[in-house]
């Protein structure tokens, strides 16, 4: 006989044998004393290996008290505690007086005049300005054993009501429910129930494990120190059966992507920056040479702030001139600016960020010194609407590239170098355009079935953006569509899933990408 | 910005018969991409930079040069007219400049006059920021008597048939009722009394930048002779966009008069398409692109360009076209350099530079808590920065506090900025709740805090958070984990008595680091586990990650 059974499922076979008929596993679980979540995970192991199977499976339904049901169960119905407050004072009160008694809270003395008032126990006059509630004749022995107060009484005991193991009749029993329904005191579920059975393959196992007794089931150091191992044998262990899953600590795939992407920038010889999710208008715009009137600044591409209000703090003013002088004429840059009316009270604003290029030109006015290599990856916000492609809140991974001598050429030589070291092998360079950069690249990466995709902006950040940090070399600036990257590299392709909500699948997922 | 054009039309512009395969090739290589074809129809992806490219002519121009078809900047005579716009002083404080300009013997059809819609539209969206700072009009020459005069009337006595109605309309009503003032009618709202553009006979051309009349304000099948004017708040950006409109119209064999502007205290004659000249060095041009161009490499590059180029010794002298409203700078000459030459034929170079990378003395510290956390056994989630204050507050059964909130949001379910952790990790449980059990997880990431005296008053810090839902849970457990998290953190922690309404009153602590107060810590109360649908016991922590924790090394 190949199985080998653990000492509880020998138990659990033990008892279904003696017993001799179809048992539920809370019959089992209170007669072995073992947990039910034990029990059900054995079960299932029996079942598979065909040591036992379903005799019947059932749904059973049952009431479960709802919070309002147990608190009445706990405290007593508001209507029966008032007939009880009533009668101790003689029959009769006024509503105020039975305010001031704090038995019934608020929301309960409404609850328990309009039940007991329903029930016929009290009648309500008026007294001048006072109600004066009176108690009916049979209002005390109503409420002596009354019906719904031991249903919930029941439940609260057993945990739960089930429709079968009642004696009410069924008139009562109906009005009952009907009560549990209206006052939400209690909730109908349904439960599936089974009851199994030992079957002829269980009974050979059973009688072959007994047989098996005097083998050695578990090592023990005791066994081992009395080297009683070496006269008796090891009962063999099935190790071909399934074995249970195991949910770890794991890490989340997207962030372990973005570390992996980190690391290899770092190897590539570039220093992290980040900065702040909230953002001036200043660093997030002005600093990159974006006109104050430009279309993406307006509402709809990118988030203004209601709280707080603002203005926030331009630490250096002198930047800050020279930024709005190189907007209004160009400055010492040798352009002609955008030829308008500067404004610091925009520059002075709070926006959510919007492009992790604020962190380059915060880095830049910080390190003014070549060479420099820098990258982010952080978060920014736009106004979308969340859809498969579209997100309000994505990751950029941008860096910058300063030194003397810096060409064109050079910044075609590290995209091509990032693309390499994130595994895209196939790249062709088209010129394109932001606002900030010129002359300006788009990379395009080759995805098999999916043709030639933008993946790789970049381009030389313009004098207009440089200059006025006080940074006098060419900086190289380039960008990574990370989140795309990720959702290729995870399988994934919805742009939501990468923030997902499903533990099942973060249990599951492999975290070789 | 897309642009539709027909196919046909584009190589019967250029003048030569390309594939398909090498009309994309070559738009690929001037900046523009074909997002789609249908029916003969191309979408054209154009870079917002060039919205002289905005239009069929404007792009076949382009290729003209880049294919060698035509190179240099084209020519465009300007005839005198007798024609005459007056522009009233009153136009100052509202919509101060106008620019005007005819074109005679145009053949149009319906293709063309539904184009040039595109070009009045795509230009006006973008270079003229949505009409604000210019909007642009075509009109049908011969219906018009001179002089036009542009002036401001007050909004009920302005009075007219707009486009696309069969009434008579006043200013007021044009801005409730009709499409377009109810788009664009805030632009002049505010003012006393509204721009108007009418001809000698007082009959209205424009309600600029709203609506154009719909007897004078309308192209027809086969007009020959048409009259463009520009409205606008900014002179530049006005002068050109009826260079872009004009010389377009030019492509199409029309041949330019000119029209008198006659200002209250000046006079101009416009459309104005002299080249603006500028000098761009040879070095600074091969300092930039990485190559040793000799000075004709680089003037046949921009004559691809549609510039005039020539050399003196090491100095290029460019003639920019007056359309190209992108040249602020040499840089943008060395582009078209670049451009010009064919960025498929630029060889990338192998970077020289030696630099250290280095990661955020943070980022090892963030990476070093998540090992840590995942190996005491917990699952990393990640959430949205983005939320709403039901989740952080209400259903924590917390008082309402202060957050950041967006001001414009798209969706009531993103409109704060988080300042926990906790209100996401327990609504990503709520979702999950027939997962087996335990559940636990955790997020180390960014809240936003308000801090009025911060230069963006606000402060972006880091935070753990962490829950355990299991059908019985263990606080002591609990507490295990978080003093085994700080001592490998090299931290010392302590817990301090608290009440906070998410927790069970007598089982919720504060967490110490330090001599600083920075967490909590304790079983989720129940009302706060109905809130969320959670059915299990939950318990959690939640603390601040100081920046000074950093480790030593790397400094």
């Amino acid at each position: 006989m190949k199985y080998r059974l653990s000492e509880k499922a020998q138990r659990v076979l033990d008892y279904l044998q003696s017993t001799g008929r179809p048992l539920s596993l809370e019959e089992i679980s209170t007669a072995l004393s073992l947990k039910e979540d034990t029990i059900q995970s054995l079960v299932e192991s029996l079942r598979n290996q065909k040591l036992i199977e379903d005799h019947e499976s059932s749904t059973i339904q049952s009431y479960q008290l709802t919070l309002e049901g147990q608190r009445f169960a706990e405290k007593g119905l508001p209507e029966i505690r008032l007939v009880e407050i009533l009668a101790q004072l003689g029959g009769e009160a006024s509503v105020s007086s039975l305010e001031d008694n704090k038995i019934l809270d608020t929301t309960e003395h409404q609850l328990a005049i309009g039940w007991a008032r329903r029930n016929g126990w009290i009648s309500v006059t008026k007294r001048g300005e006072e109600s004066w509630l009176r108690l009916s004749s049979t209002a005390v022995n109503a409420i002596s054993q009354h019906p719904l107060q031991l249903a919930l009484n029941t439940a609260r005991r057993t945990g739960e009501l089930s429709l079968d193991t009642l004696d009410f009749d069924p008139k009562t029993w109906k009005s009952i429910q009907q009560y549990f329904e209206k006052r939400q005191l209690a909730q109908l579920i349904s439960r599936r129930k089974v009851t199994i059975t030992i079957t002829p393959k269980g009974i050979k196992a059973l009688e072959a494990s007994r047989q098996q007794k005097d083998m050695i089931q578990d090592l023990t150091p005791r066994i081992l120190k009395s080297m009683q191992w070496k006269n008796r044998e090891f009962l063999p262990y099935n190790l071909q059966a399934p074995a249970p899953p195991l949910y770890p600590g794991k890490k989340h795939p997207y962030v372990e992507f973005i570390d992996r992407v980190r690391r290899i920038l770092v190897g590539l010889g570039f220093q992290e920056a980040t900065g702040p999710l909230v953002e001036l208008e200043f660093w997030n715009n002005d600093a990159l040479f974006m006109p104050q009137d430009h279309v993406a600044r307006e509402v709809h591409d990118s988030y203004q702030i209601k709280i707080p209000k603002g203005p926030g703090t331009l630490l250096n003013r002198t930047i800050a001139e020279q930024v709005a002088k190189t907007h209004e004429n160009g400055w010492k840059t040798g352009s002609t600016g955008w030829q308008y009316k500067y404004s610091f009270d925009v520059a002075r604003q709070l926006v959510m960020r919007s492009q992790t290029t604020a962190v380059s030109v915060r880095f830049l006015t910080e390190h003014p010194q070549a060479p420099l290599r820098m990258f982010s990856i952080d978060r920014n916000f736009r106004p979308e609407k969340f859809d498969a492609t579209h997100s309000a809140e994505f990751l950029q991974c941008e860096g910058i590239i300063g030194g003397e001598g810096l060409t064109l050429r050079d910044l075609m030589g590290y995209l091509r170098a990032i693309a390499e070291s994130v595994g895209i092998k196939k790249l062709k360079f088209k010129p394109g355009f932001f606002p900030f950069t010129e002359p300006s690249i788009e990379g395009f990466i080759h995805i098999p079935g999916l043709g030639w995709k933008e993946a790789l902006p970049g381009g030389i950040f313009r004098p207009e953006v440089t200059l006025p940090l006080g940074v006098d070399f060419p900086v190289l600036a380039w960008g990574i569509g990370i989140d795309r990257l990720a959702m290729a590299a995870l399988g994934i392709n919805d742009i939501r899933e990468l923030v997902t909500r499903d533990l099942g699948w973060l249990r599951s997922v492999s975290l070789r990408f | 910005m897309n642009v539709d054009v027909r196919i046909s039309d584009l190589l019967q512009l250029i003048g030569r018969n390309l594939s398909l395969e090498e009309l994309e090739e070559n738009l690929f290589l001037i900046k523009c991409e074909i997002d789609r074809i249908a029916d003969g129809v191309a979408t054209i992806e154009v870079n917002p930079d060039r919205v002289d490219m905005l239009s069929t002519e404007g792009i076949a121009r382009a290729l003209r040069g880049f294919l060698e078809i035509e190179t240099g900047a084209p020519k465009y005579p300007v005839k005198q007219s007798k024609w005459q716009a007056i522009v009233d002083r009153s136009v100052a404080k509202v919509r101060p400049y106008l620019a005007c300009g005819i074109v005679k013997g145009l053949a149009l059809d319906d293709n063309l006059i539904a184009e040039f819609m595109q070009l009045q539209e795509r230009l006006t969206g973008t270079f003229g920021r949505n009409r604000k700072r210019t909007s642009v009009g075509l009109y049908v020459l011969d219906l018009i008597t001179p002089p036009v005069y542009y002036h401001t009337a007050p909004p009920d006595a302005i009075k007219f048939v707009p486009l696309e109605f069969h009434e008579e309309l006043t200013a007021k009503q044009i801005l409730r009722d009709h499409p377009k003032g109810q788009e664009f009618g805030d632009i002049i709202k505010p003012f006393p009394r509204y721009p108007l553009l009418v001809d000698a006979k007082d009959k209205v051309l424009s309600l600029p930048p709203i609506i154009n009349s719909n007897d004078l304000g309308r192209l027809l099948v086969n007009t020959k002779d048409v009259f463009v004017e520009v409205t606008g708040t900014h002179k530049q950006t006005t002068l050109q966009s009826l260079n872009i409109v004009i010389t377009a119209l030019a492509e199409r064999g029309g041949s330019l008069e000119a029209v008198d502007i006659v200002y209250p205290d000046h006079q101009e004659q416009l459309p104005n398409l002299s080249l603006t000249k500028r000098e761009v060095s040879l070095d600074l041009v091969n300092a930039t692109i990485g190559y040793d161009f000799g000075a004709p490499a680089v003037t046949r590059a921009l004559k691809r360009m549609r510039m005039d180029a020539k050399a003196t010794q090491k100095v290029i002298q460019v003639g920019i076209p007056s359309f190209r409203v992108d040249i602020l700078h040499d840089v943008d000459i060395i582009e078209d350099v670049a451009i010009g030459y064919g960025y498929n034929q630029i060889e990338p170079e192998l970077p020289k530079t030696m630099t250290v990378g280095q990661e955020l003395p943070m980022t090892m510290m963030l990476r070093t808590i998540r090992d840590l956390m995942v190996g005491l056994g917990y699952q990393e989630v990640a959430n949205y920065v983005l939320t709403n204050t039901r989740t952080l507050f209400e259903k924590m059964n917390q008082k309402i506090k202060t957050v950041v909130e967006i001001a414009n949001p798209k969706s009531m379910e993103y409109h704060v900025a988080r300042n926990s952790l906790l209100p996401g990790l327990l609504e990503f449980l709520s979702l999950n709740t027939a997962q087996e059990l335990p559940h636990r997880i955790f997020e180390v990431g960014p809240v936003v805090t308000i801090n009025p005296n911060a230069e963006t008053c606000t402060d972006t810090v880091l935070h753990l958070a962490a829950v355990t839902v299991n059908s019985r849970v263990d606080i002591t457990a609990l507490k295990a984990e978080l003093f085994t998290l700080l001592s490998n953190l090299g931290l010392k922690g302590k817990v301090t008595k608290a009440s906070d309404p998410s927790f069970i009153n007598g089982r919720v602590a504060n967490i110490q680091i330090g001599a600083q107060q920075l967490g909590v810590l304790g079983e989720v109360h129940p009302l706060v586990l109905a809130n969320f649908g959670i059915e299990a016991p939950s318990l959690a922590f939640e603390f601040e990650i100081l920046a000074d924790w950093v480790p030593k090394m790397g400094s």
